[in-house]
């Protein structure tokens, strides 16, 4: 019985090694990855690159619905850690170990290479952007997508020195209609939330048509979701907050709004609390400060022939000149400035222009391009070994026997 | 028949475990209670504190019947009569004009301004049709639509009888009626709406009209002039 049971194992150890290594796998998982590629494409014209991104290629399973009928698919995330171990289990198992062949060796390094840095890309990159005027200086990053609610203690002159934060990844999952509590030893209330919108607008009570509202008004004002934007940058955030004072139970209702003026106001004994919603803040190391924004555009046409951002970059009290055009990032500590947009539109010769910078903080910023350098370098070799062969056989067959 | 071979189908049957079995292990944080544990330190362009910020300020609306500043103009440069029976309501973020008719004031009119073309007309008025259940016109049809008057100029006008879906509404209201118009100048758009139960609708028509024929501009600190 024993025995039997041991070999069933084996035989299952044996399959699955056989599976994992297999070209059939991977077969399938290109083919797969191939109909996931067309049908994320063509759902970009419904949901935008943002939704379709993470729905089609940063999950582990996608329904795309063609027409009425529901398609259930492997996300890209899935299909990319099958591959990922096809690739590495085919290399440590199953590819001929020929040290004097080690071109294929080497392109297959440069490959898994590749999908590693996809990975740390997905897990510890972050991408914000950072807008200033001309002779403005900062060094914060928003986030393009991601919004936090922020408690802050009031201090004297109005102003507060540090926020309790609770991030996005707390309650940006949440339904309209959900309900999710937070608290902190040093709060004298708990935050419920009731509801997050990703999409919204304030308006005045009476705005819309009878029948449309579809959120309780507060103050005079209720918050309507809005379907997401194609474009997710442009989503405004909102949710309804209901501050619950722990002393004495007392409930005060509030609207957060991603582009609210200021924050909501709340008095607790002689303590003043602010709650904001605002987009996801974080620092570079170093201050950027725009002396000027230069843009050209090609003669007669409003097709932009360069973008260019003088900057000042301060580190530790050393300055440093540098130009940040459309092709010409800063790259500095991890950090990318890629030139992204500027404004105001239709900006004429007098106005104050800003520059828009789109920073990206990726440690595999680089990986792709040495990845195709690796696989570059072992295809030239193997294909140059093997064109050497072939030279050194024609030869052999030229002689004469 | 197709043979599938024993590695094929091992293949396709570990794709498939994993497939069903993510969904368990994806599953993200859970539970509706939660500390919050992240802090930041605020700098100076975080200090957005107001005491004593009312709502409408906090959301970047004028409070009612606030001039614009710096200046002794009113801020809504548009003026209209109200038809006898109507009444007006304060206006709102988007409506200029917002006026009800009707018994229980069942039918809305209102007058609303957007910056450039507002999306269009054509896309406008076929919108309006979508409102009401009714298919878009195309560009001709929309074209010998008859017109009205509307700052002296002839607009399209637009009546449409259905089921009206109020923007943002899941459900239809039956038996209603829309009538249009839009206005479209070089920096900005114009648009009456009149919508109602149709009986209502249909007893204020002539108001309509009305009440179009008296929107005029009377000027504006911001130029808003065409």
């Amino acid at each position: 019985m024993m025995k039997e049971t041991d070999l069933s194992v084996r035989s299952l150890r044996a399959l699955f090694v056989k599976v994992i290594t297999s070209y059939g796998l991977v077969a399938i998982v290109l083919t797969l990855m191939l109909i996931l590629v067309l049908f994320g494409t063509l759902e970009q014209t419904e949901r935008g690159l943002y939704d379709v991104q993470r729905a089609y290629f940063n999950s582990f399973f996608v329904v795309h619905h063609l027409g009425p009928v529901p398609i259930p698919l492997p996300g890209g995330y899935l299909l990319m850690s099958i591959l990922f171990f096809n690739l590495l289990a085919g290399a440590i198992i199953k590819a001929r170990k020929d040290w004097r062949r080690p071109g294929m060796l080497i392109a297959h390094s440069g490959i898994l290479f590749l999908l590693l840095g996809g990975f740390v890309t997905y897990y510890f990159s972050t991408s914000g952007n950072m807008a200033l005027h001309e002779k403005e200086s900062s060094d914060e990053v928003l986030s393009y997508y991601d919004w936090q609610i922020e408690v802050a203690k009031v201090g004297p002159e109005n102003r507060a020195e540090e926020a309790l934060v609770i991030p996005s990844a707390d309650f940006k999952d949440m339904e309209q209609d959900e309900q999710r509590i937070f608290y902190s030893e040093e709060l004298p209330f708990e935050i419920v939330v009731n509801g997050f919108a990703r999409n919204s607008q304030v308006l005045q009570e009476g705005a819309l048509e009878k029948g449309a509202v579809r959120s309780k008004p507060v103050d005079g004002f209720f918050l309507q979701p809005l379907p997401p934007e194609n474009e997710a940058e442009r989503n405004i955030a909102g949710a309804y907050v209901v501050l619950k004072e722990k002393a004495s139970g007392t409930e005060h209702e509030a609207i957060l709004w991603g582009v609210e003026q200021h924050p909501y106001l709340l008095s607790v004994g002689d303590e003043r609390w602010a709650v904001h919603l605002a987009r996801e803040k974080w620092k570079v190391p170093f201050e950027v400060h725009l002396d000027d924004f230069t843009a050209e555009w090609h003669p007669g046409t409003r097709i932009p022939r360069v973008f260019a951002s003088d900057i000042t970059k301060t580190e530790n009290g050393i300055e440093e000149k540098i130009k940040i055009s459309m092709n010409e990032p800063l790259r500095h500590r991890g950090y990318t400035f890629f030139q992204a947009s500027w404004g105001p539109e239709g900006a004429g010769p007098n106005d104050r222009l800003f520059s828009v910078f789109a920073v990206v903080k990726n440690p595999a910023d680089q990986w792709p391009m040495w990845s195709c350098w690796i696989v570059g370098i072992g295809l030239l070799i193997h294909f140059l070994q093997k064109l050497l062969g072939y030279l050194k056989n024609s030869r052999k067959l030229r002689q004469p026997a | 028949m197709i043979k599938i071979s024993r590695e094929a189908r091992g293949a396709l049957f570990f794709l498939l475990c994993l497939i069903l079995g993510m969904p368990a292990v994806s599953c993200g944080p859970s539970g509706s209670r939660r500390e919050i544990v992240q802090r930041r330190a605020l700098s100076e362009s975080d200090q957005l504190i107001k005491p004593d910020a009312t709502s409408a300020e906090r959301f970047g609306f004028r409070p009612a019947g606030q001039s614009s500043p710096g200046g002794s103009r009113p801020q809504n440069p548009f003026r209209w009569d109200t038809p006898g029976q109507w009444s007006e309501s304060p206006p709102t973020s988007m409506r200029v004009a917002n006026l009800t008719f009707g018994e229980s004031g069942e039918g809305e009119c209102y007058l609303t301004a957007m910056p450039g073309d507002g999306g269009g007309v054509e896309a406008n008025l076929n919108r309006w049709r979508t409102q009401m259940g009714q298919p878009p016109l195309s560009e001709t049809e929309i074209e010998k639509l008859p017109r009205k008057t509307l700052l002296m100029q002839p607009v399209p006008f637009i009546e449409i009888d259905g089921d009206f879906t109020p923007m943002g509404a899941s459900e239809a209201l039956k038996d209603y009626r829309m009538l249009g118009v839009i206005l479209s100048f070089d920096r900005f758009t114009l648009f009456v709406k009149m919508v109602g139960p149709r009986d209502v609708v249909e007893s204020e028509e002539e108001n309509f009209d009305t009440f179009c024929r008296s929107v005029r501009i009377v000027g504006t600190d911001d130029g808003a002039n065409p």
